[in-house]
């Protein structure tokens, strides 16, 4: 899968996720804070964050395997860098990953139009919802408050990674930085 | 080593050749390949040691060999088995923590037997007088430390050949020539340097290859060059200001308190080696005084805003249109801030700051990594602010531009002292008392 | 013999098949017990802060609570006696017993991988990942910029934050700096992706490719990470007839 990658398109991978990794720090500790009052349903909202590095490497370089791999090598750099949740973490990178790589693959890694990547961050809420359901236990809870807390989540996906990623990208399209990139090419550059 | 036969290049997204017909040989010594920004001179370098065309969509047509061989012969990391590189930005060339991990990686990557690494990580410390680094963190060293480990980290492969991207830049002057008295030292390395200000490296090299918008405008031996002149401002000086810059303390370091009377109209030059407190001094200046407006080092870094006109328009109501002409942006007017070019980005930082009325321009290093014309439009800025009545304060380790100034600063260990005039370039122990000038070096030539 | 010098991998891949293990119960016993001997162990074979230990700890703490109260709230009904009364809810009490059970479960999630992190140095497990467990160098080697990378990208953010300060940005509440973040992360992904292409031409410059390269410092598997993992295994294995 990492055949057809050149070494910039993974360093870059890398170093997208170490901006977010970053940037979620300045937002965890009010997420925590949210946590102790409502429960876990706290995070949910916000949880689109952690798909966003996998849409915009995806759409950026556009190329089998982006989403997968960026989810992981940002849950491996948010291990490195000492988030608490500690190895699990990759775990959840995986599962994430597969999820919205799942949704590019159907698409033949031809499409990339923002109904692909809202659905993309929505694969990755699915296949992230399936794993927190089990390891947090939630077939304990009401089916109503955990359907609620999957809405959300999957809001969030579509909403924070899908429209967030896109319009970031095509933010960053517009200085100049992505010259060399897929994403140059694809000819939508104002779209 | 490379000869190359017409050889044309252009990247896929543009139609504008960046090589055109570039017929080069270069045999074994040491060779300078200059040229302005935009010459052509790093994306040659570039095909030298085959980053490219592979790593862009480029286009090359000609004939190129390297060693010997088509460079189309040679296998990915191939030919960096036999050539080594050093490239300009020290902050982007490691890749571990520490030097030996670093020396190490490289040797992994060349497949060097295990049992060899140790052995060639001290061999290679030790003839370049670096054995006390091995175990310090990359991050902790300067810019000038972080460039002999570049250039070890080159040399442990033992390649035939060295290449070296502007590795000047980052460097204050007499850092910048102690590396080059350090490199002369080695004395049988084939080094091929691209560089925009030949007259840092003295007489070091043998030939002379010069490009000029994608073609070779200059190919002979090397004769040292003079380096590029700058006129001193002659705007009016009129209304003394008074400009107080408060203490800052940090662990180890400490800004004394100075207090500033300048005229409207002056150009002032704050000179003084990396780390002598420059920045933190000119932070102070303007953080305290709203009078003071900043242009750092990356104008960039003045920009949020998605295009140029709202970059211009935020925070007031006055109309932008005088600027936008003044500053020569109006055809960029839609365009992102920060894909403009480096002289359009620091037109568009001093348009910011003259919308608010700035009476005093600060600029942070305006002059690192700039080429002969970028540093000219800088210096016709500068004079027409001055002329315009507003006061210039630059922060510079280049002691040719600095000539463009009326009155001179100098800065060690937090502690500044000025104002002086023209003699200050008579003041041969002064000079080398702030590592402005090295022991031996013949004073630069001021006017 | 400290578990600090336990091969990475495996007492990743150790620490992970408990952790699953743990999803599958529902008692509070089994986590407690989980809890209670990782702590002998860390307390035993390490040497770790427990200052720091406890710092890390404390968002977890509030995660746990909330966990305890949404459980008791929005938990499904279970058949019991009635423990007590909130918001004209009956909360019976093996309703009260699953909430303690999955607020325990964090916390022994919490537990493990604190005992992971604090003990496993951060380069040694990408080396130990490329060594046993097949990642590849690109990856891993990549994942090491991208760690090198921090201070780098610290400073930046800091020169940026004045620099838009200066422009008359408010950076004086924790909600005027927050509300700024989405213009900072342009300018700070757009510098990134340069430096990116930058470190990459330097890696491949000094002959990094995808393929052969010698590995000098081997992190090996040793009989004892074996030992160290039937250790913990061997925890579980209490913890599980602990809940029975």
């Amino acid at each position: 899968m990492l055949k057809s990658w050149k070494l910039k398109e993974v360093v870059l991978v890398s170093v997208l996720s170490v901006v977010f990794a970053v940037v979620y720090l300045l937002f965890v500790h009010i997420g925590n804070l949210w946590a102790g009052l409502i429960g876990p349903i706290a995070y949910e909202w916000i949880f689109g964050i952690w798909f966003i590095v996998s849409i915009i490497s995806a759409y950026i370089i556009r190329k089998p395997g982006a989403a997968f791999i960026s989810e992981v090598m940002a849950a491996t750099i948010e291990m490195l860098i000492g988030n608490a949740i500690g190895p699990r973490i990759i775990l959840v990178g995986i599962v994430q990953g597969l999820g919205a790589e799942a949704v590019f693959a159907m698409t033949g890694y031809r499409r990339y139009e923002l109904w692909v990547l809202m659905l993309a961050g929505f694969g990755s809420a699915v296949t992230s919802f399936v794993y927190t359901y089990f390891m947090s236990g939630f077939a304990m809870l009401e089916p109503g408050y955990v359907a609620t807390m999957f809405g959300l989540r999957a809001i969030s996906g579509m909403v924070i990674a899908g429209i967030g990623g896109k319009l970031l990208s095509d933010l960053l399209l517009k200085t100049g930085s992505l010259r060399g990139y897929a994403i140059s090419r694809s000819g939508n550059v104002h779209g | 080593m490379v000869e190359t036969e017409s050889l044309h290049f252009r990247f896929l997204e543009s139609s504008e050749a960046i090589l055109e017909d570039v017929t080069v040989s270069i045999r074994q010594g040491r060779t300078i390949l200059s040229g302005a920004s935009g010459s052509g001179k790093s994306t040659l370098l570039a095909l030298f040691n085959r980053l490219y065309p592979e790593n862009c969509d480029g286009i090359l047509d000609g004939r190129l060999e390297l060693l010997g061989r088509s460079y189309d012969d040679y296998a990915p990391g191939e030919i960096n088995q036999r050539v080594g590189t050093v490239f300009q930005d020290p902050d982007t060339q490691f890749v571990m923590e520490r030097v030996e991990e670093e020396l190490i990686f490289t040797l992994e990557n060349l497949s060097t037997p295990v049992s060899d690494i140790e052995q060639r990580v001290t061999e290679i410390l030790e003839s370049l007088q670096l054995s006390d680094y091995r175990n310090r963190k990359i991050d902790s060293l300067s810019g000038g430390q972080k460039q002999r480990i570049a250039v070890a980290c080159a040399l442990v492969g033992r390649p035939e050949w060295l290449l070296l991207d502007e590795p000047l830049t980052h460097l204050d002057p007499v850092t910048a020539q102690e590396f080059v008295k350090w490199l002369d030292k080695m004395k049988d390395l084939n080094v091929i340097v691209v560089e925009h200000r030949p007259h840092l490296w003295g007489d070091y090299f043998d030939w002379h290859i010069e490009l000029e918008r994608g073609c070779v405008v200059r190919n002979e031996s090397f004769r040292s060059v003079e380096d590029f002149s700058f006129v001193k401002s002659n705007a009016s000086l009129s209304a003394i200001q008074r400009y107080k810059v408060k203490e800052v303390r940090r662990d180890s370091f400490q800004l004394n308190e100075t207090v500033l009377h300048v005229r409207a109209g002056e150009v002032i030059a704050i000179l003084g080696p990396n780390g002598s407190g420059k920045s933190t001094f000119l932070r102070s200046l303007t953080e305290h005084d709203h009078r003071v407006g900043l242009v750092p080092q990356s104008p960039e870094h003045l920009f949020f805003m998605n295009s140029v006109v709202r970059e211009l328009q935020f925070g007031h109501e006055t109309s932008i249109e005088t600027v936008l002409s003044d500053m020569e942006l109006h055809n960029q007017r839609f365009l992102h801030p920060l894909s403009l070019s480096h002289g359009q980005k620091r037109r568009l930082a001093v348009g910011i700051q003259s919308l608010s009325n700035k009476q005093l321009l600060a600029f942070d290093e305006p002059t690192a990594g700039q080429d002969e014309a970028s540093l000219h439009a800088l210096e016709a800025l500068m004079k027409r602010h001055a002329e315009q009545g507003q006061t210039i304060l630059f922060v510079t380790h280049d002691l040719s531009f600095a000539n463009i100034a009326n009155t001179f600063y100098l800065m060690k260990d937090g502690e500044l002292s000025g104002p002086f005039g023209d003699e200050l370039w008579q003041n041969t122990e002064m000079l080398l008392d702030y590592r402005l000038k090295g022991r031996g070096e013949r004073c630069h030539s001021m006017t | 013999m400290s578990l600090h010098d336990m091969n990475p991998t495996v007492k990743f891949v150790t620490l992970t098949l408990i952790m699953f293990g743990l999803a599958l119960f529902y008692n509070p016993r089994t986590p407690l017990v989980i809890i209670v001997g990782t702590l002998l162990i860390q307390l035993v074979a390490t040497d770790v802060s427990w200052k720091k230990w406890g710092m890390f700890l404390i968002p977890f703490l509030i995660t746990a609570i909330g966990t305890f109260w949404t459980t008791l709230v929005f938990g499904k009904n279970l058949e019991g006696e009635t423990w007590m009364t909130i918001l004209g809810q009956d909360i019976t009490d093996e309703e009260r017993r699953i909430a303690v059970a999955l607020s325990l479960r964090v916390l022994a999630f919490t537990v493990l991988s604190l005992l992971f992190m604090m003990t496993t140095d951060s380069k040694r497990f990408v080396m130990s990942l490329m060594q046993q467990a097949k990642l590849s160098p690109t990856i891993a080697y990549s994942a090491l910029v991208g760690f090198r990378f921090i201070p780098l990208l610290q400073r930046e953010l800091q020169q940026l934050q004045y620099a838009h300060q200066l422009r008359g940005v408010p950076f004086n509440t924790k909600w005027e700096r927050l509300r700024h973040v989405p213009k900072l992360l342009l300018p700070l992904l757009a510098g990134s992706i340069r430096r990116a292409e930058r470190i990459a031409f330097s890696m491949e410059a000094r002959g990094f490719t995808s393929g052969k390269r010698t590995i000098y410092d081997k992190v090996e598997v040793k009989s004892s990470d074996f030992v160290w993992s039937g250790v913990l295994l061997t925890l579980f294995g209490i913890a599980i007839w602990a809940g029975i």
